[in-house]
């Protein structure tokens, strides 16, 4: 008994008891709405929906927009964060323009963008990419700046030219502070990629969830949330298992 | 050597001759593909569509030589942005969004009426709904409510603000909020709201639901703007200064799609169709309570009406000439 309740299995078992919470409560009547479907109709919709090639797809199309955009955008800004925080020039020039971008929120810049890039992937991927770098760039510049001077001093000492410290010293040094930019901007990659398509799409996962959203079929669209949230465990998870396999010599990653 | 070079040969030979028999077999096919027009048609995925879609599987745009391609988009306002960004040849819109981007100075005509309304059910697509024994019967009663609509500054926000002025109260003394369509029962019958405008499907959805909670207090629509166009299929002046035939065989395609959507109204075959490409489960299509109207012609009348309201509420400095965005394909 000890063994079923122990360690990771007791949030498995968190999660059964939310759903049977769920499927009581619109079994009951406690919560009545078309909009409330019992647990039950939802995995029996998603299993139609899989089954007849209808969601998976979209899934597939989502994941794709989502991986590119967030690619683009973590390049970006590990690159700028590099760029700032090994010249202080670079950053005062930088600065001003990134912190008057960053808090514009996605859902306002999608009509300007479909003016200039249509429905389509360049659009949304656009906009993943947009989100994704902000994380990046930031934890990327905190790292740089804040490797030991020591280190900056021992690549001049041995007379290395300032790309070679660049890619030698600075980026290997800061990739603690990358790694968990990076996990920040996945998460909401992810999210702005499923919202792009809620706002102006045509295929994805999010214009799947609009779409049974307005068909009145609501287990359907309880069943893209269930699919969308597995997807998002799983890819994080995979993100994890990198993460430790890079760093293994930081410290930090003992301890999860 | 020389067998296997002969056996090559004829290999080869024999591939030639089947190559040729099949570019010659697909030849008409291709001649007649790349002497189709492409149209791409931005589209709503809503009841107001079903023309376009009879006009798709009955084969109308084909007869008049058009490669349709239709694209969904969630609503008129993305549709009419790809419009402008020359993403789509046709898009389709509320005639309220149409009059709103001409008045910012985009060139949208009017090439199509998609749906209107009558002067009252069944051809109408939207009710206000209140709780029963709320005490809602009239505009006058929204003193200090809260009233929820789908989207502000858009077609149903109008009627409600009409049906309000003209049935004794004051529109502007109301809390208007945004609430989408699926969830507007849910915030009526939680007493979130007072007063929804809500559109087909859901309105039949919640009074099935709620037969004994709620109750239509006005049709939205025809009762405050009959007989008017609701939505278009729309394109730039920019398009039909090129492409004018083009317009005009899809402008004939549609009609015909019309007059045989009103003639099989109850008919499975179009009540499947509906289903298929709106996503609603067929039991639903075939429990509605109203039914949008659809008709071939927008009349500049009705678009004057709309627009003189949309002026009355802000929505438009200056009346537009309804007489230049409508284009002749679209004429009565």
């Amino acid at each position: 008994m000890g063994w079923l309740l122990s360690g990771r299995r007791l949030g498995l078992w968190f999660v059964v008891l939310l759903l049977a919470a769920w499927e009581l409560s619109a079994r009951t009547g406690l919560v009545s709405s078309p909009n409330w479907p019992p647990v039950s109709a939802v995995f029996a919709a998603l299993g139609r929906e899989i089954g007849d090639g209808t969601l998976l797809p979209a899934m597939l199309g989502t994941l794709y927009r989502m991986a590119v955009g967030f690619s683009v955008g973590s390049i970006a800004g590990i690159l700028l964060g590099l760029l700032m925080g090994a010249n202080q020039w670079v950053r005062w020039m930088l600065e001003p323009t990134l912190e008057f971008l960053r808090p514009l929120p996605v859902p306002a810049l999608v009509p300007p963008l479909i003016l200039f890039l249509g429905l389509d992937d360049p659009m949304k991927i656009s906009i993943v990419a947009f989100t994704a770098m902000f994380p990046v760039l930031i934890n990327t510049l905190e790292g740089a700046i804040s490797i030991e001077p020591t280190y900056r001093a021992v690549a001049a000492t041995f007379g290395i030219p300032w790309l070679g410290t660049l890619c030698r010293v600075l980026f290997p040094a800061a990739l603690p502070y990358v790694f968990a930019g990076l996990r920040i901007s996945l998460g909401l990659s992810f999210v702005v990629a499923v919202a792009g398509e809620m706002i102006a799409g045509s295929s994805g996962v999010g214009y799947y969830l609009v779409s049974m959203q307005y068909a009145g079929r609501a287990a359907d669209m309880c069943g893209a949330l269930l699919l969308l949230g597995l997807c998002g465990y799983a890819v994080n998870w995979s993100f994890l298992c990198i993460d430790h396999r890079v760093l293994h010599w930081h410290a930090r990653s003992f301890s999860e | 050597m020389r067998t296997l070079t002969r056996r090559l040969m004829s290999r080869f030979i024999a591939g030639g001759v089947a190559s040729s028999c099949l570019t010659g077999l697909a030849a008409p096919f291709v001649w007649a593909q790349s002497n189709m027009a492409k149209l791409r048609v931005g589209y709503v995925p809503v009841i107001d569509t079903t023309a376009f879609f009879v006009a798709q599987s009955q084969g109308f745009f084909k007869e008049e030589r058009l490669d349709v391609e239709a694209t969904p988009v969630l609503g008129g306002g993305p549709a009419l942005s790809a419009l402008a960004a020359a993403q789509f040849e046709l898009a389709m819109a509320t005639v309220t969004s149409v009059l709103l981007g001409a008045a910012q100075g985009f060139d949208f005509r009017i090439v199509t009426a998609v749906a209107a309304v009558g002067s009252g059910p069944p051809d109408e697509i939207a009710a206000l709904l209140v709780r029963k024994g709320g005490g809602i019967k009239r505009g006058s009663d929204c003193q200090g409510k809260r009233c929820a609509v789908q989207l502000l500054n858009n077609l149903p926000w109008l009627c409600l603000r009409l049906w309000i002025d003209s049935t004794g109260g004051s529109s502007s003394k109301v809390s208007i909020v945004e609430v989408p369509f699926p969830q507007m029962s849910d915030a009526l019958l939680g007493n979130r709201v007072d007063l929804v405008a809500i559109n087909e499907p859901f309105l039949s959805a919640a009074i099935r639901n709620a037969p004994d909670k709620v109750e239509i207090a006005a049709w939205s629509i025809s009762q405050t703007l009959p007989n008017t166009i609701v939505a278009s299929f729309n394109a730039t002046q920019e398009y039909l200064d090129k492409h004018g035939e083009v317009v005009h065989a899809f402008s004939r395609a549609y009609k015909k799609a019309v007059d045989w959507t009103v003639e099989n109204k109850g008919n499975p075959v179009l009540e499947e169709l509906i289903s298929k490409f709106t996503r609603l489960p067929a039991d639903q299509v075939r429990s509605l309570m109203v039914w949008p109207k659809f008709v071939k012609s927008v009349d500049p009348v009705s678009l004057d009406t709309m627009a003189r309201a949309m002026q009355r509420y802000g929505l438009l400095k200056s009346l537009p000439d309804s007489a230049l965005l409508i284009y002749d394909s679209a004429r009565i």
